[in-house]
């Protein structure tokens, strides 16, 4: 019996930040067969616990989950365990666990096996463009059972000493009845780092590492300006007032970094004849799961199930999977939603006071097309319950078996910037996209729902199929993506990470995009070329991708026309264009732009076009494709350039070429909490509520509390980002953890303690 | 004497008309002029009429498109025959926005609603709920022709429709055939006749109490079109126009003014019926839809062994009278289907309470806000979910349990009742009354042996229906109930 190749399963861990002692019980989230429209229940796991030296042990599943333990956030330590992949044959491979009896079997033991953890935190480099302002962890080969601490390191520090604590690896001590070869990565406490010498109420000396001269400490400001900024713009710490907005977009950094970070684990097995096996994992740091009975409508998985299956549904899918995925959409849809004030959220006047004091995406777009302000749907329909409601019935009626009737009511990847009445309607409603624009689903879910409707008619509800889960192969990457390791709660999993990454929570999965064309970094949000790598293909550093055509013939633009209602015309449009702006484009988000050209042709050669040489100040600006016609020029250029594999061989871990350690989370907000103060819940409503303790008034309407409103009296508090009645920005940095409260079944959790429920 | 010229125009005016008798001999086709009726009441008996027509037709042509499909198409068709379900659709929904139409028109009119769909002059068969079939299809297609258009299948469109409505006995050349359109064209004559309806009749405040495309719509119309820079139209592709003319344009007009009450109803009559052959750019109307139907159902069913439908009757009913009398009825007595058929028709209730409710809190609400009349008409666009899946399940369940093929369908029967009661709070009630009766039906659907796709909808809607209870009587509790007006 021989192991061909190792695997670390899961291939992508998500470990969230808390400074509890104890990690968070394993838990996950089933459907209330009472009231199957309900929150899903958080049903307590197997869970493992390692003590002091690195033993393993099981515990009970616990009978309630507690979030928190003496006032602090447990935070979600996850397992990655290591598989081997056996078979005579490709076809027939397995994956079997790397366990004691295979080592055994092998003569070999768990000291031959060694593992290396390498993280960062990219966040100050991605914004002062300054490598020396990176903050790297590595642990190198090592096979004890010691808590390896993750010490992050910076040359910007003001000593070699001084670190931010990343967390910990520990390679459990497998033994009894779990011989299992598996790390632990415990994240860290989530506080925050600011620059030395400076009086600051947040930052307690012993935290105070980065030297206040180098770039970081008063980012900004008219001697160090921001050139290379991220959408949205600005996300780190500033000085007051806050957010820029109200100031002019003057926004100063006040030097901070956290603790978030995200990177690689490995490990090696050495066989006796010398040969060395190896794996890897991901894994990054990311905020709690604050409402983790709930999931939200794109998320990750969705796109990494867009990567591996394509954008397309198979006609071989079984009718009851594609429903049961349709229904699925659906039901995180009103997930999302009930977390939404979707009166605020649809730029309706609140008591009078007008809709451009509060954030929305009609806000936005207001101020990115320089046009008035306009609802999106009228503004006497918008209650929450209702709209929940409403997509309630959806679901019923999907898992009832009707053909879904609305795909049309979808909106396309190509629609994100369609402004009119029509396409600021289409769904998901009044939420952002990892481009700024209106969110859309990935091709793949739209096309679940296009699937489900062409078929439900010609279905026959005498035979209902078990769809079993999928087998656990070295073939099956989605398996592998959403394997869930012993001990590990459903909120280590991608399906707990959002999609829609502007910038993003757990990772802002825009990084991943930027080198699929071997030879060129393009950036994170739009089709800018930042970097080349092939010397003879450096003058296109500063061009724009504009297309890129495949060898099957078809052709992918990568902007799309930004369209708004004609104002003397209700059935015209026009293009919204600006001074900034005067073509109209958005560049398109990359996960759905590239989706088409991911499938079929990685590690084939596409056709790249770029924009010709511009003056600067038109460079900046999105430009249009144009082609030849008559005397008139093309626009372009075109390359040959490679697409890359977007998995590391044919494993399910994300390339290395496509980001190194702390590139997934370098364009998330420093610190990580800045963000839940400034984003509104367009962005990601289930995992960053606004309207909770929602129910039903006298008046037959929605009801409920800010969740950034200190005291919550059952009536909402607008957020203008000044009102006292909110946890401001500092009252966060200083105690996230007191601030940030759990949601479940949609209330605040009281403040759930298992030390309390102990004593 | 006209109101313009400053005087008032007493009722007794309104009859010293020009050449009424000729007037009536015109519009007399649809509908008979009473001689109890003024020329107001006959207006509004005539908009009742368009109204019933409006609700019919929806109700007939979902019971057709509800009725196309089934695992014994051939793959290879399923596309053809899903176009045809869509195209159908498409129309049934273009017919609640006439609906709605002419609700505002009433509205602006000053009568109160109506969403009866009964009371024809004409033949009861036209409006059969039956499952789609070329002889069904015909029906379609004569009852939204235009009156003088002249085009090949025309006289096999005329001769398949009288056989087919002769089937139960009848002699084809004794029926008589009338296409929608002809009420419009009466309505709009009485209409556009300032001696008759003068001024005085219209109620401009109404406005905004009216059913509006902004709420009502869900989004179904044409794509805008690009302006020109002159700020003209630009024109689309003509495949991108071919594929918007298979989608829903839900038309639903207000009106403030007579022209724009005539200009609403003649826009509702040339969706409709609208010629064969439209002027470049326009729209295709029902009866070009249903041609175009037609035309392939010709070329692609010719020898064909396999139906297109599953296998229904003609008006499924649940009247407990008739049940188990006849062998041949069309009674749904089958024990797995009768709940499911009473459950749609309660929601069918359901729908069209809290449609008449919209309207009537129209005129309490503060607009420009979330308010209960929003509230209300998401619960009506609920209803028309649970309607598409109850009716995908009854099409699959067995009419009798006798061993017949047939399956039971949608019964769509009207509720016995369509008043709302004149206290606010007594409609609340209502509301909560029916929703009790579902819920027992519910309760009895989940104690049968149901399959389990449709036992996991009953869970779900038994959990929605316990939610809306909870919201009702919380708005009864916000109200004080001794309050009546």
């Amino acid at each position: 019996m021989t192991i061909r190749a190792l695997r670390i399963l899961p291939p992508f861990a998500i470990g969230r930040l808390g400074s509890a002692q104890e990690p968070l019980d394993n838990f996950t989230i089933v459907d209330d067969p009472v009231h199957p429209l309900g929150f899903r229940l958080i049903r307590g796991a197997e869970t493992l616990t390692v003590n002091d030296e690195g033993k393993i042990s099981k515990q009970r599943p616990p009978e309630t989950v507690h979030f928190k333990q003496d006032g602090h956030i447990r935070p979600v330590a996850p397992f990655l365990e290591v598989f081997a992949v056996m078979g005579k044959k490709p076809s027939d491979e397995l994956l079997v666990p790397l366990d004691l009896d295979l080592l055994a079997s092998l003569r070999l033991d768990a000291t031959k096996v060694e593992w290396r953890v390498s993280v960062a935190n990219r966040k100050v480099v991605r914004r002062t463009g300054n490598e020396h302002d990176l903050v790297a962890a590595h642990i190198d080969w090592f096979s004890d059972h010691e808590s390896h601490k993750l010490e992050g390191h910076c040359d910007n520090f003001i000593s070699p000493e001084a670190c931010i604590d990343f967390g910990r690896a520990r390679y459990i001590d497998p033994q009894g009845d779990l011989p299992g070869i598996r790390l632990r990565f415990t994240p860290a406490k989530g506080l925050i780092y600011g620059p030395s010498g400076i009086e600051d109420s947040v930052i307690p000396k012993e935290r105070a590492i980065y030297d206040r001269t180098k770039d970081w400490f008063k980012f900004g400001d008219k001697n160090k300006p921001a050139l290379n900024q991220t959408v949205p713009p600005s996300l780190y710490a500033i000085f007051p007032p806050a957010p820029s907005w109200l100031n002019n977009n003057v926004a100063i950094s006040r030097g901070y970094l956290d603790d978030a970070c995200d990177g690689f684990v490995e490990v090696r097995l050495t066989l006796t004849n010398g040969k060395q096996l190896t794996a890897m994992a991901r894994i990054c740091a990311a905020p709690p799961a604050l409402v983790p009975d709930s999931l939200f409508v794109r998320s990750l998985a969705d796109d990494l199930d867009q990567v591996i299956n394509g954008p397309a549904v198979s006609r071989q899918e079984p009718y009851e999977v594609t429903r049961d995925h349709a229904a699925d959409i659906v039901r995180r849809a009103y997930e999302t939603v009930r977390f939404m004030n979707v009166t605020v959220m649809n730029g309706n006047n609140i008591k009078g006071r007008s809709a451009l004091l509060l954030d929305s995406m009609p806000e936005e777009e207001a101020a990115d097309t320089e046009r008035a302000i306009r609802p999106v749907m009228s503004p006497e329909t918008v209650d929450t319950l209702a709209i929940m409601a409403l997509h309630e019935e959806v679901y019923a009626a999907l898992r009832g078996g009707a053909a879904s009737w609305f795909i049309d009511l979808l909106r396309k990847p190509e629609e994100v910037a369609d402004f009119t009445d029509r396409g600021r309607r289409k769904m998901p409603a009044l939420m952002c996209g990892a481009d700024n624009n209106y969110l859309a689903l990935t091709y793949r879910q739209i096309d679940t729902i296009r699937k489900l409707g062409e078929d439900a008619p010609f279905h026959s509800k005498a035979v209902e199929n078990k769809v079993g889960p999928e087998p656990l192969r070295p073939r099956n990457l989605s398996a592998q993506i959403n394997y869930a390791a012993a001990g590990n709660p459903v909120s280590s999993r991608p399906v707990t990470s959002v999609a829609n990454c502007c910038p993003g929570l757990e990772v802002d999965f825009r990084a991943v995009w930027r080198r699929m064309f071997k030879g060129i970094v393009l950036r994170e949000y739009d089709n800018l070329v930042v970097d080349v790598d092939d010397p003879r293909k450096k003058r296109l550093k500063g061009r724009r991708l504009l297309r890129v055509r495949v060898p099957s013939g078809r052709a992918f633009l990568m902007m799309t026309p930004i369209r708004g209602p004609a104002a003397s015309d209700p059935d015209g449009e026009i293009i919204l264009s600006t001074q900034f702006n005067p073509h109209g484009l958005a560049a398109l988000e990359w996960s759905n732009a590239l989706a088409h050209i991911l499938w079929k042709n990685q590690g084939k050669t596409v056709i790249c076009d770029f924009t010709k040489p511009l003056p600067k100040d038109e460079a900046d600006m999105q430009q249009p494709l144009i082609e030849r016609d008559g005397d008139r020029p093309q626009n372009y250029v075109s390359f040959k350039f490679k697409v890359r594999h977007f998995f590391e061989g044919d494993t399910a871990v994300i390339s290395t070429a496509l980001a190194k350690a702390g590139e997934l989370t370098q364009g998330l907000c420093s610190p990580w909490q800045n963000d839940y103060r400034e984003c509104s819940c367009y962005y990601w409503a289930s995992a960053r509520p606004d309207y909770i303790n929602v129910e039903p008034a006298g008046n037959g309407l929605s009801k409920g509390d800010n969740w950034l409103q200190k005291e919550r009296t059952g009536d909402y508090v607008p957020d203008d980002y000044s009102d006292e009645r909110l946890i401001l920005y500092d009252d966060l940095f200083n105690e996230w953890e007191r601030w940030l409260r759990f949601q479940v079944g949609g209330r605040d959790v009281p403040d759930d303690d298992r030390a309390k429920e102990n004593s | 004497m006209s109101p313009r010229a400053g005087g008032a125009v007493k009722p007794a005016d309104l009859h010293q008309r020009k050449n009424l008798s000729s007037l009536a001999d015109e519009i007399d086709r649809s509908l008979p002029k009473r001689r109890d009726m003024s020329c107001h009441d006959y207006l509004i008996a005539l908009l009742h009429l368009g109204s019933s027509l409006e609700h019919a037709l929806m109700v007939q042509y979902l019971y057709s498109a509800y009725s196309l499909g089934g695992d014994q198409v051939p793959e290879e068709h399923r596309p053809m025959i899903r176009r045809w379900r869509e195209t159908i659709l498409a129309v049934a929904r273009e017919e609640m926005g006439h609906l709605l139409t002419v609700q505002n028109v009433l509205t602006f009119l000053g009568a109160g609603l109506s969403l009866t769909r009964e009371n024809f002059p004409w033949e009861i068969e036209w409006f059969n709920l039956e499952p789609f079939s070329l002889g069904a299809l015909a029906c379609y297609v004569y009852a939204e022709m235009p009156e003088n258009e002249d085009f090949p299948e025309k006289k096999l469109i005329e001769k398949l429709a009288r056989e087919h409505l002769a089937e139960n006995g009848r002699n084809p050349a004794e029926i008589k055939l009338h296409p929608v359109g002809e009420v419009y064209d009466d309505i709009m004559k009485l209409l556009n006749d300032p001696e008759l309806i003068p001024d005085t009749a219209f109620q401009e405040e109404t406005y905004v109490l009216q059913a509006s495309w902004d709420d009502w719509g869900r989004g179904y119309k044409p794509d805008p079109r690009p302006l020109d820079p002159e700020g003209n139209l630009e024109e689309i592709s003509k495949p991108a126009y071919k594929a918007e003319q298979f989608r829903s344009h839900v038309m639903i007009e207000r009106v403030a003014t007579r022209t724009e009450a005539l200009a609403a109803l003649k826009a509702l009559s040339i969706q409709g019926e609208g010629p064969l052959a439209p002027a470049k750019g326009e729209e295709w109307s029902h009866f070009k839809r249903f041609m175009a139907i037609f035309t392939e159902y010709q070329e692609e069913m010719k020898g064909q062994k396999w139906s297109p439908t599953f296998p229904l009757p003609t008006n499924p009913h649940t009247e407990e009278k008739s049940c188990g009398l006849d062998p041949d009825s069309c009674c749904i007595t089958s024990s797995k289907s009768r709940n499911w058929a009473i459950l749609f028709n309660l929601r069918y209730r359901m729908l069209l309470t809290f449609l008449m409710h919209t309207f009537q809190v129209a005129r309490v609400t503060r607009p420009g806000e979330p308010n209960i009349r929003g509230m209300l008409m998401h619960k009506v666009f609920a209803e028309m979910y649970n309607l598409k899946t109850i009716a995908g399940i009854l099409v699959q369940l067995p009419l009798r349990d006798d061993g017949s093929p047939l399956r039971a369908g949608p019964p769509f029967e009207p509720p016995y009742n369509l008043r709302l009661p004149a206290a606010d709070v007594d409609c609340w009630c209502l509301h909560l009354d029916i929703l009790g009766t579902a819920s027992g039906i519910c309760k009895k659907i989940l104690e049968s042996d149901s399959r389990h796709e449709d036992r996991t909808y009953i869970e779900t809607l038994i959990d929605l229906d316990a939610q809306t209870k909870d919201w009702v009587n919380q708005i009864l509790a916000g109200m004080n109930s001794t309050e009546r007006y």
